[in-house]
């Protein structure tokens, strides 16, 4: 057995450039040494993740993508594969030691890379956290296939997205929701899992039956599996020729299983005492450096040239290494940029502006229809009107498709624009979020319904992930999409479709968060979203939707509301009332019912917020009441009253006061929901308790 | 057995280096109350009340009329308790249990009866800004408490006919006429001619002092006060040209703090607050300099009422020790008595000093698009002497710059 394996060996494949393969796994390795055993000890690296006994494999998988359009979705112990892709040496050094510039400007963990690119393949941004590189991945796969189908962009055939993961990654939902999505749809993504045997400590044997995703997955369908001894010169490379070959005839979908040793700890903190001995040993047997060396010298490479080899490789690394040390620090006063785009500053990759599409330029004015319409179909004639314009629009999500969307927002759109730009989802909202991060990435404007605002739960990681991914990558890359997401109570409630908890989103950072009271504004923010450059969650309240009073004339298909403008409702001299979304009609009943001129203020976006003109407001009646759906504690309303005292202390002729839902679920009974939503009868007694105070 | 309590000269009341008895206003064996005014001390510039320490009976005078005195001495001495009731002299009852309950029975029945006192942060801006009083405003908020509105109402609303301000008193005539030629007549020194005279010396000694003079346009002001001087009157407070005064110069402190300062051996010690003293003359007898504090916070009804009522107590001789203290920086306002340029002295240890001279309207050449023209303005010499140790002239004219700016370009 082993005879026949060294024999088939022995036969060099000759479609590889072996010499520049040495090259990088010698280089890999050497900066793997060099942080181990100086930049570690002598504190400039904090947070070390060597990839030894991976690195064969990876750099055979990048010397095979090699067009325009390739992209790879990868994680923390991929740098053999970035420095194959493009990743200078420098930056690879840098990176780990926090330096200015780079993939993150020293903002982000060494690891977790990114590799804008045009002119060839590219990396798409690495997250920390395991599994969430895989429906991106899909996305961006989905969005090439787009693109070549449906924009006709003949550049992007045969281009193809590899997905690189380890074997605890495979027990995630990310890996399961991604394999779910390239298989349904036959996409061109290849899933690279390098087998190392061990998530951190955890054997692979409680990730996936037996360990073996590779035969665990034999039986599923529209997916062809492949396995390779990834520490095996020839035999890796065969095979992941192999997979790259299935994967670029774009029929579908292809799983590859590469066995490694990893010959080091999880990280430089792990002492790897939970391996026994005798495998530590075997492993290092296993070190395909050597291997690659055997394969190799004499026939492809003489003994001298070996060495020459790793002379040059230490000398490069070194030189390299020197210019690392010599990158300033980032600059402080820097670290606040690019959570948000900033104007004229379009990220390398991901959103139209960066895609360099032109939208219209739109109005400010509303040109009314004279009917009025409600709210829902305002935000259906809107989504129709921006799919019709911009052919990178894609709406998609759970049943928007034939059903046109559980709330009727899409109804009709499918069968207007295709299945390929209005598309029904697997149900999996972690799938439909990541996959709109790496649609919009490819130059898409992803359009994702959320069915219900508690549905978001699942795609949480990707959520938070999106928000932040043009500040990680100091404006390198950028994911504007836009997510739809009904909620709120309507004529009854319950604990999973009646949740607002807008707050969540206003932690989170980089969100921008629209919360429309009603049809016109509905209109014109959903359309300064879509042509934005910001990544934002767009609320849509159920009670709104076909409420009479949010019902107004279509301002019309050109009309956009800038984010951050409130709209003054009630002019009042003696109290100002903060809401936004279904309470407005609420406090505008309640304040009808006094004497006293109550000021109503409908903020329409929660990030950004409108400070100046409620401060304006608060500084002329000296008294102010919050008044929202969202739970009371860390609601919004407490971030808009510290605000106000801070910026506003001597203008308070009253304690600022919040009315909200108390801290429970919203109740599916009609008068236990009633009784805990602010009523119009609560907020005049609370409107009339602050006039008098 | 009879307690005495001692009468003794306070340790913080000495402005300036002198203090002499006034007048005791109690006699020996007079019954007397805790707190009230029991004798009263001439310093330098004030007449500082002494309070009783104790209730009693006056038991023993121990300084008399024009002796001097020194902070911690003995003054009197007060016999406890003889002329007090027997009532208070008995033993408090014990609060029973019962009763006990009763009080916060009813307390707990009746809060809402209890008024609210205290007061909102935009009501206390509103207070300060316009330095009212809260106790003349009616509250008409939860429990009386002073809303805002009220403060407004207030400011806008009619006086009432009886807080029409009285008539200062008459300032006592100085002294008769010069005497018969070749006789020469002493009028003896005052402690506050006295301090007067060793502080300008002091001053002189202490400071190379400089002045620049600009010239200051008063048209806005004018037609400023003309405007509001009704409204204010209404309110009881005389709008004076000191107001826009004290009002341009805190604007300009804030703009060049540095002469809003006090040389030290170390640095120079730059303040905050822009403390401005504002020289009153008292005739004959010298001069007084109450200070407006935190005068960069005041509006002008702020500073005009609090000059006013500054103004009115140093003519009365009531103005209190520590109403003189803590000036960062002094106006004097000479021209009310017809002076065009005065160079005065620096009111140590401040830095700078501003002089205001008369306003007469006058002839300037203004240039303009179609040439020159010849116009009339009311003007003033101003002047700014300065600590040539702490400041520069360029100081000193950036200052005045700024100060001639407010001036002119006000209600800014």
């Amino acid at each position: 057995m082993k005879a026949s394996a060294s024999t088939e060996s022995r036969k060099v494949d000759t479609l590889f450039d072996w010499k520049r393969v040495a090259r990088l796994v010698m280089t890999s390795r050497r900066i793997d040494d060099l942080e181990e055993t100086r930049l570690v000890p002598e504190g400039r690296v904090l947070y070390q993740f060597s990839a030894r006994g991976h690195e064969l494999a990876q750099v055979l998988l990048g010397c095979l993508l090699d067009r325009p359009g390739d992209a790879a979705g990868a994680y923390y112990r991929s740098r053999p594969l970035l420095l194959t892709l493009g990743v200078s040496v420098q930056d690879a050094l840098a990176g780990p030691m926090a330096r200015s510039g780079g993939y993150s400007d020293g903002r982000d963990i060494g690891v977790v890379c990114n590799l804008p690119r045009r002119d060839g393949p590219l990396v798409l941004p690495m997250s920390g956290d395991v599994g969430s590189q895989y429906t991106p991945a899909a996305g961006w796969a989905q969005g090439l296939r787009y693109r070549r189908e449906v924009l006709e962009e003949k550049a992007c055939q045969g281009a193809i997205t590899v997905v690189l993961g380890g074997d605890g990654s495979v027990a995630t939902n990310g890996f399961w929701s991604a394999l779910n999505i390239a298989t349904t749809l036959g996409l061109p993504l290849l899933f690279f899992i390098e087998d190392n045997g061990y998530g951190i400590s955890v054997p692979g044997a409680l990730q996936t039956p037996d360990g073996d995703i590779a035969s665990n997955l034999e039986s599923f369908g529209n997916l062809r599996c492949l396995q390779a001894d990834g520490t095996d010169p020839g035999e890796a490379a065969r095979k992941i020729r192999e997979s790259v070959r299935l994967v670029r005839s774009w029929k579908g979908p292809a799983l590859i299983r590469l066995q490694v040793p990893r010959l080091c700890g999880h990280s430089g903190q792990d002492t790897q005492t939970y391996k026994p001995p005798q495998l530590l040993e075997d492993e290092k047997r296993r070190d395909p450096l050597p291997r690659l060396r055997d394969y190799l010298v004499p026939e492809v490479v003489s003994r001298q040239e070996w060495s020459r080899l790793e002379t040059e490789v230490e000398q490069e690394v070194g030189e390299a290494l020197e210019q690392a040390l010599a990158r300033p620090q980032p600059e402080p006063s820097t670290v606040r940029r690019f959570l948000f785009s900033e104007a004229g500053e379009p990220a390398r990759v991901g959103g139209l502006e960066a895609a360099g599409v032109e939208l219209p330029e739109g109005s400010t004015e509303p040109a009314p229809e004279p009917a009025r319409i409600n709210m829902l179909t305002s935000i259906r004639r809107t989504l129709e009107a921006e799919l019709e314009r911009n052919p990178r629009v894609l709406v998609f999500g759970e049943d928007v498709g034939p059903k046109g969307g559980v709330h009727a927002a899409t109804m009709g759109l499918q069968k207007k624009f295709g299945v390929e730009r209005v598309f029904d989802t697997s149900l999996s909202e972690e799938g439909i979020i990541g996959r709109a991060v790496g649609m919009a990435f490819c130059g898409l404007m992803p359009v994702a319904e959320i069915q219900f605002r508690k549905y978001a739960d699942p795609a949480t990681e990707h959520l938070n992930n999106c928000g932040t991914l043009r500040w990680r990558t100091a404006n390198r890359f950028a994911a504007p999409i836009v997510v739809r997401m009904p909620g709120g109570f309507f004529k009854c409630g319950d604990p999973w479709h009646s949740v607002s908890s807008e707050a969540t989103f206003l932690h989170a950072l980089g969100w921008r968060v629209a919360m429309p009271s009603n049809a016109e504004d509905a209109a014109g923010l959903l359309r300064s979203a879509l042509r934005g450059s910001d990544p934002t969650i767009f609320f849509e309240h159920r009670a709104l939707l076909d409420a009479a009073w949010a019902r107004r004339p279509y301002p019309g298909d050109d009309y956009l509301l800038p984010f951050g403008k409130a709209r003054i409702l009630e002019s009042g001299d003696r109290l100002t009332v903060v809401s936004w979304g279904a309470m407005l009609e609420r406090c505008q009943q309640a304040a009808r019912q006094l004497d006293d001129a109550v000021e109503i203020i409908d903020l329409r976006t929660l990030s950004p917020w409108d400070r100046e003109t409620v401060l304006a407001s608060l500084r002329k009646t000296k008294r102010c009441l919050i008044v929202h759906e969202d739970t009371l504690t860390a609601g919004f309303g407490a971030e808009i009253s510290a605000t106000l005292i801070e910026a506003a202390f001597f203008d308070l002729d009253a304690p600022i006061q919040r009315m909200a839902v108390p801290n429970v679920p919203i109740p599916h009974n009609v008068g236990l929901m009633e009784a805990i939503l602010p009523s119009v009868e609560g907020i005049t007694r609370q409107m009339r308790d602050l006039i008098e105070f | 057995m009879a307690q005495y309590v001692e009468v003794l000269m306070p340790l913080d009341q000495q402005e300036g280096t002198e203090s002499v008895v006034g007048q005791w206003l109690k006699e020996a064996g007079q019954p007397v109350q805790e707190h009230e005014p029991l004798l009263e001390i001439n310093t330098d510039k004030v007449v500082v009340e002494i309070p009783c320490p104790a209730s009693g009976s006056l038991a023993e005078c121990l300084v008399q009329p024009g002796d001097p005195v020194q902070p911690g001495q003995q003054l009197g001495r007060i016999r406890v308790g003889s002329a007090v009731t027997k009532e208070a002299e008995s033993e408090p009852v014990p609060v029973t249990a019962a009763a006990r309950a009763t009080v916060s029975a009813q307390e707990s029945a009746a809060p809402a009866a209890s008024p609210e006192l205290r007061l909102s942060p935009a009501v206390r801006r509103a207070l300060k800004e316009n330095a009212l009083d809260p106790a003349l405003i009616e509250g008409t908020g939860r429990r009386g408490r002073i809303t805002y509105q009220d403060v407004t109402r207030y400011l806008t609303a009619e006086p009432q006919a009886a807080r029409q301000a009285a008539e200062p008193p008459a300032l006592a005539a100085g002294p008769a006429g010069s005497g018969a030629p070749g006789r020469v007549q002493v009028r003896p020194h005052t402690p506050m001619r006295k301090a007067i005279a060793q502080h300008m010396l002091e001053s002189v000694r202490t400071s190379p002092h400089v002045t620049a003079i600009f010239e200051a346009d008063f048209s806005a002001v004018m037609a400023d006060r003309e405007g509001r001087r009704a409204l204010f009157e209404k309110r009881g407070v005389k709008l004076t040209y000191t107001a826009y005064l004290v009002s341009a110069a805190a604007q300009a402190l804030v703009a060049v703090p540095e002469v809003n300062s006090q040389w030290g051996d170390l640095g120079l010690k730059i303040f905050a607050d822009c403390n401005i003293g504002v020289a009153i003359g008292l005739g004959e007898q010298g001069l007084v300099v109450p200070v407006i504090r935190q005068a960069q916070s005041l509006n002008l009804f702020g500073i005009a009422s609090r000059l006013q009522e500054l103004t009115g107590r140093a003519r009365e001789g009531k103005l209190e020790a520590t109403e003189l203290e803590g000036g960062t920086f002094t106006i004097t306002n000479h021209g009310v008595s017809g002076s065009l340029i005065a160079t005065p002295l620096i009111h140590q240890p401040q830095s700078a000093i501003l002089g205001v001279g008369k306003v007469e309207k006058r002839l300037i050449v203004l240039e303009g698009p179609s040439g020159d023209s010849i116009v009339i303005r009311p003007l003033a010499y101003v002047t700014l002497t300065i600590d040539h140790r702490a400041l520069d002239g360029f100081t000193a004219n950036r200052w005045l710059q700024s100060f001639v700016e407010a001036l002119q370009d006000w209600p800014n």
